[in-house]
Formats: structure tokens, C-alpha cells, sequence
């Protein structure tokens, strides 16, 4: 988007002192055809445990890399460009780890207008461009594929998902002005409001095909292969149907309905004051008819708001409390200095001792419980 | 209940071949992966073949550990999508595997216990170097069965020189760049890239795609082969530039009864007439294709002057000159690897077997005014494999 073009974002690393980098790296790859792909690879360095997330520097990176891929095209070195990720994950999305502490609204806006630069390009490189989702593919981490031209997606890849709205955002680097467009406002409520709100519910890589979102599936074995020969056909001239890409009588009789209803739906289920289904909402009843650029500029005021907000801020809380620390205990020792439990042994019987019994029972060889009185209250 | 069947060559194919090591192309790739996806690549462009009906799967790797252990045949077959009832097994006899894997599945065809199979080897000596872990027993040398240093093949090459002296170093090292040419005047031809199967692989900058094979040095010099070290021996005469190297790679083929692909109308590349391996002093192991060869010529009851064209697999430039000497065959006799060979293109040892016959089975093609061809190789330890096919292609008078 060239409306980003001249904006410094070098204020924005100062949120970036401890981001794990997703770096981009890119080899040329002959095509059959005899024509080259550039193909770019996202990977932090780490194992999929550590999946890719895309800060300020990642972003900067992903941003020069596809810049210098652009002059290549405009030199006739490179007839397509395509992103695919480490083994197993394309990426998490956004790195979250840091946006609590974004200091005011203006930041907030440069960290959209960030993501909206480094990863619209993709749709102005002056060749076609191509996301192969390998893997985990999350809220900004699909955003990359939805601001490509073309798609493809591992029939084995573990989650594909725009979860924003159950974090108490909103799709704010294209996903929702580019998903309506591509799949249809009714799927694209599905994904971007009904699922999230469904206690996060993630998409399967055959829904995500059957849905429009990816183009083409392959198994996992020549997955890289097989997309990289699709992307040369498609190159080549192969046609790509879309069949769920909005038409004119969408836009014109269902658009507005569709998104009505699921305002009701909303309404009714949650009420009126969590802000960024709503938001959201609005967002997906303009893209029917704003430009791309406009629709880019109105994610960037809206996650904006969003992310200097209260909700936000107690969201963020609540997610670390009951997903990342349930799964990782703050201040909990490494699970290398564990030592092997085999019996567990607990005093007492009565509510609370029961409890623990049965917290154990599962976890050791056996458990035993003793009390004073042989009668149970 | 011996059939009888005659044994066909349907198709072969391989992935391209990587140097090992760390800075080889398939340094982050799975020797199991390179089998499966040839294998994948070998069923997708023979759609004709039912997969249900294939009854063997054989693969050959010489060291058979981690990626590459765990009986190959049967894991391969499953990762590869075949149906859960075709069977498999691993295979080894080191830089002939793949070559026993076509000849022992072939004699299931010809007793009629097989209709197809598929055969085929893989050998990542970046991740698992020739005879690593290997723990021979202690009777070889305190016996003094084999010389100690029978097991190191560039020391056999060297001991191939002195039993031979008309096979020089320069002889050698014309053959070697002869070999290098060959090979990229073949890829310039488009010969080889018929039948290479893409590879994804993951380098410290990210995944690409390996297409053609990483060994060959189209640049080589006379003078540059000249002032190559001798490792094996101070003033030795073999080097890095006349032996094969360390390489990555697999290879897979499809062999049927005559009669199953006729009826599927699968594709008849090659005719199998007769194979032999044959032992010699493991000191010497590179002489081996010539008792194996006369072998297999007389089991054929053909003369090597019936044979047309020869696919011998090169692991050291003087074992090949060894055996065209033996026969009378010039060094520079164009009926001798057309398309060049392990020099340049390298020699995953257990996979090598089947890349002779799939540049057979291409010239077979391009050759129709020749009959009979051979695929031959030396092989670690003393011995000698040979396998000689008949062309389809044949327009002669039979």
C-alpha cells in the first residue's frame, strides 16, 4: 500500500527488545516451465513448540525481503514469489507478547500500519504471489496467505483460524476487508465472528478449501512439491476457480442481511458490551463496497482502538491466565528437575482430600487415601 | 510351480543426488523421505498401475540405522500411501542393494509368487557414513582372512592400479573428466531430468527445491584433475576427482511379469535376460563386474560383443578401466555410459543399482539398432553384480 510507504516505523522496535525474530529467507526455485520462483521461508530458528509470530522487526524484515523480490520481478529475474513456513507452521500471527504495552493509540496505529505495508505487498509485487500454508496458520499468520494472490494448504496442517475476535480484536492486517471478499460474507462471519466466539473455534485444512480459503490441498508428504508445481501451472496459465468469491447479487441483496442477522446473533448471545465482534462486524458490512486501501486505513484506526482499550488489556490477562499458564505455570520449576512420582498418598478423605485423590488418581501408579474415621462424610 | 515368467522393467525413477555432509543439499532431509517420495513420484506418473496389485516392496540401503533402518520396504510402503496389505523388506549388500533388490524381486516374478514390485534403494552417507557402527569381527584380521584395510574402498582402487599397471593415473583421469562431460552434455540433452523426481529441502536459508543433482563439476580440468592429493597413499594414483564421492540419494523402479504389463498396458521399458554376482578378493573389489558379468553373459548365452550398450557404475575411474580392459573395450568406446556416471553424478552407495538402469532404460529407447545392454557394478567386500536386459525398442530381425 503505497499510503505506507513514507511512515518511520523505527519507534515501533522499541517494543521489540525480546522478540524472538521470525526471519525471511528466499531461494530461487527453477520451474519446470522454465520460469523462477522466489520462494521465501518464515522460520524463527526454533522447534514448532515455538511457533512463528511476527513482531516489529519480523515484519521489517518480511517487508525488505519482499521489496527486494519486487525490483527482481520488475527486472524480469523472478515470475512469482511464494511464503511458506518451518516444518509444521506457517505462523501464530501477531506477536502478542508485547501489545499490552503499547504505550498510546499512535503506536497501536503503526503496529497496523506495519503489518499492512510488509504484508500488502504481496499483492503488488508485479508477478503473482503465493502463500503455501504448511502448517499452523493464525490470525496474522493467515492474514499473509489472504494478501497473496493464490494458496495452497497441507491437508495435514493443525489449525487455520482468525481468532482476533475471542482476544478482543479484530483481523486488522487485511483479513477483514480481504476474507468477505474472497470467501463471501456468510463464511467470512463464520470464520471471523461465529467461530471465535464458539470458544475459539479453529478451521480444518478441508474447510478451509471447501470454504475458498485455500485454492488448492495437498498431502503432506510432497506437500512443498506438489504446490510449487501447482503455483507453476497456475503461472502458466491455469485457471483458478473461486466459486465462493462474492458476486454482484451478493453484494447488492445478501451483504447487508447476512451481516444483520449475525449482529442479532451476536447481540443475543453476548450482549452488547464486548466491543470487537462489533467493531468487526462493522468492518465486514464496508467491505462490501470501500477500496482496499480505504478499508486498510479503517483496520488500522479500529485494532488501534481496540488495543489501547480496557477489554483488551483484561483479555490479554485472562488469556495468559487460563490457555498459556495452564499449559505453562508461571514460575513453575523445568519439568527436567521433575523426579518420577509412582504412589500417591493423601490424608484424609473428606471434600477436598477426595479431590486430590481424584487429581492424582490418573497421574500415578496408585493412590491411597487414608483418614482417621472409616466413615466417609 | 516355477512359471517361468519373463521379468520387465516398467519404470524407474530417482531423486536427484545430493553431496553429503553438512553443507549437502539434503543435510536436513530424512533418507526415508527420499525413498517415499521417489516412490510417490514413481506410482504418480504410472496411473495405470493398480496398487492393490502390487506385491513386493524391496529396498536396499547398506547402512541400516535411525532414518534409514526399520526394514525401509515396509515403512516406505506405507509412507508412500500404499495399501496396507502390499508388503515389504530392506535390503543390503552396501553399493549393490538396489540392484538385488530388481534381481531377487525379479526371480519372485519369474517363479510367479510376483505380478509387480517395486524395488528400489536410498543412502544418505551424510547421515549415515559407509560401515558406521559397524563392528566386524575380530577373525578377519587375526586370521588374516582379509587385509586390513579391505574395508577402505579408495585403498582397493589403489591396489587395483598396482595388480594392473597398464591402468595408469592419466587413464584414469581422462576417464574421470570423459565421465563429468558425459554428464552435462546428458542434462544439457535433457536426458537426465526425464526421470528426477523434485525434492524440498530444507537449508540454513530456508526450503528449495532440488532438481537436478548436486555432484557433477562441469568445469573440470585435466591439469585440475592432475594436481589432485592422493589420500589413500603418498604418490597414489586415486584422488577425488577419479572416484565417486560421498552422495544422498534414492532410486525406485517398477518390474512386472511380462504378462501382467501387457494386460494393464504398463509401459515395457527393458527386458530382464539373465543377472549374476559373483565374489572376489574383497583386497580387489573392484574387478568384481568382470566375473559377474562373464557370468551373467553365460547364463544368457550371449558374448559381450552381443552387448550393445554398458551402464557401469563408477566408483573408482580405474575399476571401470579394469573391466573395459578385460574385455577389449576401448576407454573412450561411446557404447560405454552415454550419459556419464558415478564420477560426476555421485554414488549413494545401496541406490546406485537402479540409476544404471533407468539411463539404460532412456538409451534403450533412444537406440533401437541395439539389443542387449548391461548394467553392471563393483561391490564393497569382493564382489560383483550384473544384470543384462534386452531393448523392447529392438528394430533388428529377431
Amino acid at each position: 500500500m503505497s499510503q505506507y510507504d513514507a511512515i518511520d516505523f523505527t519507534d515501533l522496535l522499541a517494543l521489540s527488545d525480546a522478540e524472538v525474530i521470525t526471519h525471511s529467507f528466499v531461494q530461487d526455485v527453477s520451474l519446470p516451465s522454465g520460469k523462477i520462483l522466489a520462494l521465501i521461508t518464515l522460520d524463527n530458528g526454533m522447534d514448532y513448540k515455538r511457533p512463528n509470530t511476527l513482531g516489529p522487526q519480523s515484519l521489517l524484515e518480511f517487508d525488505r525481503l519482499l521489496v527486494a523480490q519486487s525490483d527482481r520481478a520488475a527486472a524480469g529475474e523472478i515470475h512469482g514469489v511464494a511464503v511458506t513456513g518451518k516444518e509444521f507452521i506457517l505462523a501464530a500471527g501477531a506477536d502478542l507478547s508485547r501489545v499490552s504495552d503499547v504505550p498510546n493509540k499512535a503506536m497501536a496505529v503503526k503496529l497496523a500500519q506495519l503489518g499492512h505495508r510488509a504484508l500488502g505487498r504481496l499483492d503488488q509485487l508485479g508477478v503473482p504471489s503465493f502463500v503455501f500454508i504448511n502448517g499452523l496458520a493464525l490470525g496474522g499468520g493467515l492474514e499473509i496467505a489472504l494478501n497473496a494472490n493464490y494458496r495452497t494448504i497441507d491437508a495435514n496442517a493443525s489449525a487455520v483460524a482468525l481468532p482476533e475476535v475471542f482476544l478482543g480484536l479484530i483481523p486488522g492486517w487485511g483479513g477483514a476487508y480481504l476474507l468477505p471478499n474472497l470467501i463471501g460474507i456468510e463464511n467470512a462471519l463464520k470464520v471471523i465472528i461465529e467461530n471465535p466466539l464458539k470458544n475459539n473455534r479453529m478451521l480444518k485444512p478441508k474447510d478451509a478449501l471447501e470454504l475458498g480459503i485455500a485454492d488448492a490441498m495437498f498431502g503432506s508428504a510432497r506437500f512443498l512439491e506438489e504446490s510449487i508445481l501447482w503455483a507453476d501451472a497456475v503461472l502458466n496459465g491455469q485457471p483458478v476457480s473461486r466459486p465462493n468469491q462474492p458476486g454482484k447479487v451478493e453484494r447488492l441483496a445478501k451483504w447487508n442481511l447476512a451481516v444483520n442477522i449475525a449482529r442479532k446473533s451476536v447481540e443475543e448471545k453476548l450482549g452488547t458490551v464486548a466491543k470487537s465482534p462489533y467493531v468487526a462486524l462493522e468492518l465486514l458490512e464496508q467491505a462490501r463496497k470501500v477500496d482496499k486501501e480505504a478499508a486498510f486505513a479503517r483496520e488500522d484506526e479500529a485494532i488501534a482502538s481496540l488495543i489501547v482499550g480496557d477489554q483488551f488489556h483484561a483479555s490479554m490477562y485472562a488469556f495468559d491466565l487460563v490457555q498459556k499458564r495452564a499449559k505453562k505455570p508461571a514460575g513453575a520449576p523445568d519439568s527436567s528437575l521433575a523426579r518420577p512420582v509412582g504412589k500417591v498418598g493423601v490424608i484424609g478423605a473428606g471434600l477436598m482430600a477426595r479431590q486430590f485423590a481424584l487429581l492424582f488418581y490418573p497421574r500415578g501408579d496408585s493412590v491411597h487415601a487414608r483418614q482417621r474415621s472409616h466413615q466417609f462424610r | 510351480m516355477t512359471a517361468g515368467n519373463r521379468v520387465v522393467f516398467v519404470d524407474g525413477v530417482r531423486t536427484p543426488f545430493g553431496r553429503a555432509g553438512e553443507k549437502g543439499m539434503y543435510w536436513n532431509t530424512r533418507a526415508d523421505d527420499l525413498v517415499v517420495k521417489a516412490m510417490m513420484g514413481l506410482i504418480e506418473r504410472n496411473p495405470a498401475v493398480p496398487l492393490d496389485n502390487i506385491d513386493e516392496v524391496a529396498i536396499a540401503a547398506t547402512t541400516q540405522q535411525g532414518d534409514q533402518g526399520l526394514t525401509l520396504g515396509r515403512t516406505a510402503g506405507i509412507l508412500a500411501g500404499l495399501p496396507r496389505h502390499v508388503p515389504g523388506y530392506a535390503i543390503d549388500r552396501m553399493c549393490a542393494g538396489a540392484m538385488t533388490a530388481v534381481t531377487a524381486t525379479a526371480g519372485g516374478i519369474a517363479m510367479g509368487a510376483y505380478d509387480i514390485v517395486i524395488a528400489g534403494g536410498v543412502e544418505h552417507m551424510g547421515r549415515h557414513p559407509m560401515g558406521f557402527g559397524a563392528d566386524p569381527n575380530p577373525r578377519f584380521l587375526s586370521e588374516r582372512i582379509v587385509s586390513a584395510d579391505a574395508l577402505n574402498m579408495g585403498a582397493t582402487a589403489e591396489r587395483l592400479h598396482d595388480r594392473f599397471p597398464a591402468l595408469t593415473k592419466q587413464r584414469a583421469d581422462a576417464y574421470a573428466l570423459r565421465s563429468q562431460q558425459k554428464v552435462a552434455a546428458a542434462y544439457a540433452a535433457g536426458h537426465i531430468q526425464d526421470d528426477l523426481i523434485p525434492i524440498s529441502a530444507k537449508t540454513p536459508a530456508g526450503w528449495t527445491l532440488a532438481a537436478v543433482d548436486e555432484a557433477p563439476r562441469p568445469e573440470t580440468t585435466l591439469e585440475g584433475l592432475a594436481a589432485l592429493k592422493t589420500p589413500f597413499r603418498p604418490h597414489g594414483r586415486v584422488t577425488a576427482g577419479n572416484a565417486s564421492g560421498l552422495n544422498d540419494g534414492a532410486t525406485v523402479c517398477m518390474l512386472a511379469s511380462e504378462k501382467t504389463a501387457t494386460e494393464l498396458g504398463l509401459s515395457i521399458k527393458m527386458s530382464m535376460v539373465s543377472f549374476a554376482f559373483a565374489g572376489v578378493e574383497p583386497e580387489v573389489m573392484g574387478i568384481g563386474p568382470v566375473p559377474a558379468t562373464e557370468k551373467a553373459l553365460r547364463k544368457a548365452g550371449l558374448d559381450i560383443s552381443d552387448i550393445g550398450l554398458f551402464e557401469v557404475n563408477e566408483a573408482f575411474a580405474v575399476q571401470v578401466l579394469a573391466f573395459l580392459d578385460h574385455f577389449g573395450i576401448a576407454d573412450d568406446d561411446p557404447r560405454v555410459n552415454e550419459y556419464g556416471g558415478a564420477i560426476a553424478l555421485g554414488h549413494p552407495l545401496a541406490s546406485s543399482g537402479v540409476r544404471l538402469m533407468i539411463q539404460l532404460a532412456h538409451q534403450f529407447e533412444r537406440h533401437p539398432e541395439v539389443r542387449f545392454g548391461l548394467t553392471t557394478m563393483c561391490i564393497g567386500l569382493g564382489q560383483g553384480g550384473t544384470v543384462i536386459w534386452e531393448n523392447p525398442h529392438w528394430n533388428g530381425a529377431r
